[in-house]
């Protein structure tokens, strides 16, 4: 996610702060603007009057002075007696001088003022050394009549105005020294102005600097002064530049009389001093403002961004997975009503999610329940002593209340097909029920075959386990047992939908071939547990077909919620009944299909078709495969006892009655099947470790083993097969002769017959075979003795019991043991007559003594026991009637040399019944 | 065959070690009472006259195994062809770490016709491999008569 470049607050104080600055400029320029235009304008019009009071002052003193002069000459002129001339003079101490002269320039009279002379200094013949250098313009004055010039102090010795004055009449003229300074008075009362007097060309007349004074300096360089004289303006003011650069406003009046300029100026920068300073004020005051609103900006950004950065984080947690993520800011605002809304989307998401979850869980259940029900079903199509079977199956929803099934068993062909009410997982509970039953029933029937015999039994042990389930769920259920010798069909109705019969026939069946089994209808599965069900008994031959279905094919409906029904559903069975099962099956699950036309079926479907393609062979069948060299030993033999020898494997698994298999090839396709299908008809020729073989006996529920070196091979093959027989004897079918048999009723008569045996040992058995037997003997007693008899309630009676302890057993108790001997072996049995070693009981205390090399109890050895005479022995042979007689043969191969009987690979037979 | 059960007890002055030599069969009536409480720094097992072994009998070896101090260096020496298929078969037979020193080991002479046990020492076996022997009576190299991965499974 991008990074923050820059926080909100940040534009916020940004924003604002650019708004207040811009507003200040916006205020300073046009307040500045606005103050400078009215302060131009005062100083314009200051400036303008200032010049014109100056040259009015200005005027007034020349004026007076002029007039003065005419007096002086008016009194001169007029010879009187008692002259005026040094009263005004005398009144008047700023003139300094005056001096008449007649039209010829002579002078006729010359009056000085002590006082000034003596005030500056001066000689009293200094005016006319002056005289003599300066001199009258007379001849300008009588063309002027008044004259004017300045006198600067460097020159005249003090700064004076030279006035003429012109009579024509008289053709007298008079000239007056006038002191400047009340005129550089006038020019040195502003303060603010720098103003001066300056003739027109520019020489400084009057000034109130006294250095300038002094001085005769002109401004005739200055470019803005000649400006002004160039212009000849009488009366303005103008923005000027001196030579200096600085800019200066010069408010300037023409005395035209006395061709003069009054000069007012003062310097820009000066005049606006003020605006200057209210700028530097109002910046001051803005940087204030400035402040104060950011200041408020900030507090007002942060209490603005942090509700917004809190739910900027909240957002990030949320996105992070964090979905308990809350927000809880107390505003009546927007953010307020933002963070509810977050708060309550977060809630929505947590509730969507565990929605999601149990819906997820759920459906993942579903699956799993799905494929726990797939694993109910056995193949689709089976081949069985001349009966094809071809079954179709769809639940309605990812798991059904539809069960169908078979068990093939010896001659039998047991078929079932149920529907419990509904669908979905609580009658796919229902259907588990059932499914338990018959894998136990198929188990059971190992030692108890008349289970498979009825079906009414299968039905009513159907029925307790649905009504003691706890559901109120009902199923429907039919059984069928196909016996293939005498070709019969026994079944037993649970209220399920009655199959069909269909006949054989030349020509293209009628509906009078079908032939629904009706009888031997009775309850549903469920609804009592004490529903006494019956068997029916028919016949059937080879042509005829049988068809099991649920009710979902019939009642399966079209797009108009027509259903196929029971007239069409026969039509189907009648038009494809010359084809094979699973062709059968599929043209009849198409013609539905057809009908259903997209739609989709809203309950189960089940339809299993079994066709009787041919009587079962009476031939006993021996699947020798890869082995079929072993089968060219034995061919002669199984074709006396009625054996046919197959190597071929397009036969059904369920055809063959017995099947050779080799431990190289366990995970073949074929070797598989049987392994899986037909377990108790395998038998597995190993080059296998021992404990490998045990592995396999752990894995698959084989009965037969046979070490590919062995040396009694044929023996037990003929052995094996001899098995089927009635009245089957190992030591018989073993050819071995009995030698001795002793009944064994006390533990401590145990080592008393290991004695007795090893009198009974022939010559030239190896010490170790020996010992090997001895050992063995040992331990099949005290295993015996220990670990067969059981008390009232099924339990070893003396499991617990030390071994040390001396027992003696009671008469049904006692022990058998037998010792035979046949063509280079020996047998030792150790038979008692309780039954209780099972295969698996015996199998997983072999196995424990490979997987952990411990005995499981403590006090007795009985695992560990079994372990070491199977380590001990070439062959374990194992009878066992299940609560009647178990005998245990442990069988010695006359091996000459110790390696031999190392290499040997143990062969385990257990035969049941 | 005397069959019944008897323990000797040797003590060695040096190092703190006991030689325990056993006899007759090894069953349920077999005790080790003598040795069990016994606070030695090794002790060292013979089995040379060891006649039989039965699943009782290792259960009390076993268990008699258990009540030994953890900190005892044990040794086994002669052990028969009985004793090995023991050790190799029963995993609790030899306490962990306990070593076997010596053992006897089938041989065949085909001169001979003859099966021959002989006793050897386990370093002498390597790679798993049975050292060559002739046989003492005809100097002919005697075959080791027992399958080599099998015997030798206690030395892994």
């Amino acid at each position: 996610m991008k990074l923050i470049s820059l926080p909100i607050k940040f534009k916020l104080m940004a924003l604002m702060g650019a708004l207040v600055i811009c507003s200040i400029v916006f205020y300073l320029f046009m307040a500045l603007d606005l103050f400078r235009k009215d302060k131009s304008a005062y100083i314009y019009e200051n400036g303008i009057n200032n010049v014109v009071s100056l040259s009015e002052q200005v005027r007034l003193v020349l004026g007076h002075n002029f007039q003065d002069l005419q007096v002086m000459l008016n009194d001169f002129g007029s010879k009187s007696e008692e002259s005026i001339i040094p009263k005004i003079m005398k009144s008047q101490n700023n003139i300094i001088e005056i001096i008449v002269l007649n039209s010829k320039g002579e002078i006729q009279l010359e009056v000085l003022s002590d006082v000034v002379l003596e005030r500056n200094e001066l000689k009293s013949d200094h005016f006319e050394k002056l005289r003599l250098t300066e001199g009258f313009n007379l001849a300008l004055l009588k063309t002027k009549v008044n004259t004017i010039s300045h006198i600067p102090s460097s020159v005249g010795g003090v700064d004076h105005f030279l006035l003429g004055l012109y009579d024509k009449p008289s053709g007298l003229s008079i000239f007056g020294r006038v002191h400047s300074l009340e005129i550089i008075n006038i020019f040195g009362r502003s303060k603010i102005y720098e103003n001066f007097l300056m003739g027109s060309s520019g020489d400084v007349l009057a000034h109130k600097n006294s250095e300038k004074k002094d001085q005769a300096y002109s401004l005739v360089e200055e470019k803005y002064i000649q400006k002004i004289i160039q212009e000849n303006q009488v009366l303005g003011m103008q923005e000027l530049k001196n030579q200096q650069g600085d800019e200066l406003l010069v408010a300037f009046n023409y005395l035209e009389n006395y061709e003069m300029y009054v000069i007012s100026q003062i310097f820009k920068e000066k005049a606006f001093l003020s605006a200057k300073f209210l700028i530097n004020k109002s910046l001051y005051a803005a940087v204030f403002i400035l402040s104060i609103v950011m200041f408020f900006v900030i507090l007002f950004a942060r209490s603005f961004s942090k509700p917004i950065e809190i739910l900027s984080n909240a957002t990030l947690r949320l996105a992070e997975g964090d979905f308990s993520t809350q927000v809880n800011l107390n505003r009546s605002d927007e953010l307020g009503v933002l963070s509810k809304s977050f708060n309550f989307m977060s809630n929505k998401i947590l509730a969507y999610m565990d929605e999601v979850k149990e819906k997820v869980e759920l459906e993942k259940e579903l699956e799993v329940a799905q494929l726990v029900q797939n694993s109910f079903f056995p193949p689709n199509n089976i081949s069985f002593r001349g009966i094809s079977l071809s079954t179709y199956y769809k639940p309605a929803s990812s798991c059904g209340g539809d069960w169908w099934s078979y068990i093939p068993f010896n001659n039998k062909l047991i078929v079932l097909i149920g529907d419990a009410t509904g669908h979905g997982v609580p009658s796919a509970l229902i259907t588990a029920n059932v499914n338990a039953i018959r894998n136990n029933l198929k188990e059971m029937a190992n030692t108890s075959p008349q289970l498979l015999s009825s079906a009414a039994t299968i039905l009513s042990l159907m029925n307790k386990s649905v009504c003691h389930a706890g559901t109120d769920i009902l199923m429907t259920f039919f059984v069928a047992i196909l016996d293939t010798d005498d070709m019969t069909i026994t079944y037993s109705n649970a209220g399920h939908n009655p199959p069909i019969k269909l006949r054989k026939t030349d020509s293209k069946p009628k509906k009078s071939d079908l032939v629904p089994l009706l009888d031997g209808n009775n309850l549903r599965l469920g609804v009592k547990a004490t529903t006494v069900y019956s068997d029916v008994k028919i016949t059937y031959e080879v042509g005829d077909a049988l068809i099991l279905f649920t009710d979902g094919i019939t009642e399966g409906k079209d797009q108009q919620d027509q259903e196929w029904g029971n007239r069409r559903f026969q039509r189907s069975l009648m038009k494809h009944f010359s084809l094979s099962a699973q062709d059968y099956c599929e043209n009849i699950r198409e013609d539905a299909f057809k009908f259903f036309n997209g739609q989709e079926p809203d309950d189960d479907i089940s339809l299993t078709i079994l066709k009787i393609e041919h009587e079962a062979s009476k031939d006993v069948l021996m699947y020798c495969g890869e082995l079929s060299n072993l089968s060219n030993r034995f061919e002669l033999e199984y074709k006396q006892k009625g054996i046919s020898v197959v190597c071929e494997n397009s036969a059904s698994i369920y055809d063959m009655d017995w099947i050779h298999i080799n431990s190289k090839s366990l995970k073949d396709e074929f070797t598989h099947q049987a392994l899986v299908l037909q377990p108790t008809k395998c038998i597995l020729f190993s080059e296998e470790e021992n404990k490998n073989n045990m592995q396999s006996l752990s894995d698959y529920p084989i009965s037969h083993i046979i070490g590919y070196n062995s040396s009694l091979l044929e023996e037990e093959v003929k052995m094996i097969i001899n098995s089927k027989e009635k009245g089957f004897s190992v030591l018989k079918s073993l050819n071995s002769a009995c030698l001795k048999t002793w009944s064994i009723s006390s533990s401590v008569e145990i080592k008393q017959y290991e004695e007795k045996t090893l009198q009974l040992l022939p010559d030239g058995i190896s010490n170790n075979v020996k010992e090997q037997i001895l050992l063995t003997l040992n331990e099949l007693l005290t295993n015996a003795v220990f670990n067969a008899p059981l008390n009232e309630n099924g339990i070893a009676k003396y499991r617990s019991t030390d071994r040390r302890e001396k027992i003696d057993l009671l008469k049904k108790e006692e022990i058998s043991l037998k010792i035979s001997k046949g063509n280079n072996f020996l047998v030792i049995s150790v038979i008692d007559f309780f039954g209780g070693l099972s295969r698996d009981r015996l199998t997983a205390a072999i196995q424990r003594g490979y997987t952990s090399g411990k005995s499981e109890q403590k006090q007795g050895g009985a695992g560990l026991g079994l372990f070491m005479a199977f380590q001990a022995a070439s062959q374990v042979i194992v009878k066992n009637e299940t609560g009647v007689k178990t005998e245990v043969h442990i069988l010695f191969e006359f091996l000459e040399r110790y390696k031999k009987n190392r290499e040997r690979i143990k062969s385990f037979h257990y035969f049941e019944g | 065959m005397d069959t019944s059960w008897k323990i000797e007890v040797e003590a060695k002055a040096k190092d703190n070690e006991h030689l325990v030599k056993l006899f007759g069969v090894l069953n349920e009536d077999s005790t080790f009472a003598v040795i069990e409480n016994e606070q030695v720094r090794k002790l060292v097992f013979d089995f040379e006259q060891v006649t039989g072994i039965n699943s009782c009998g290792i259960r009390e070896w076993t268990n008699f195994l258990k009540c030994l101090d953890a900190e005892i260096e044990l040794v086994y020496i002669n052990c028969s062809v009985k004793v090995i298929e023991q050790v190799n078969m029963i995993v609790d037979f030899t306490k962990r770490g306990a070593k076997i020193e010596t053992f006897y080991a089938p041989y065949f002479c085909d001169s001979c016709d003859k099966e021959v046990e002989t006793l050897l020492s386990s370093d002498k076996v390597v790679g798993g491999n049975a050292p060559a022997l002739n046989c003492s009576s005809c100097g002919s190299e005697m075959e080791f008569d027992a399958v080599e991965t099998q015997y030798f499974e206690f030395l892994k």
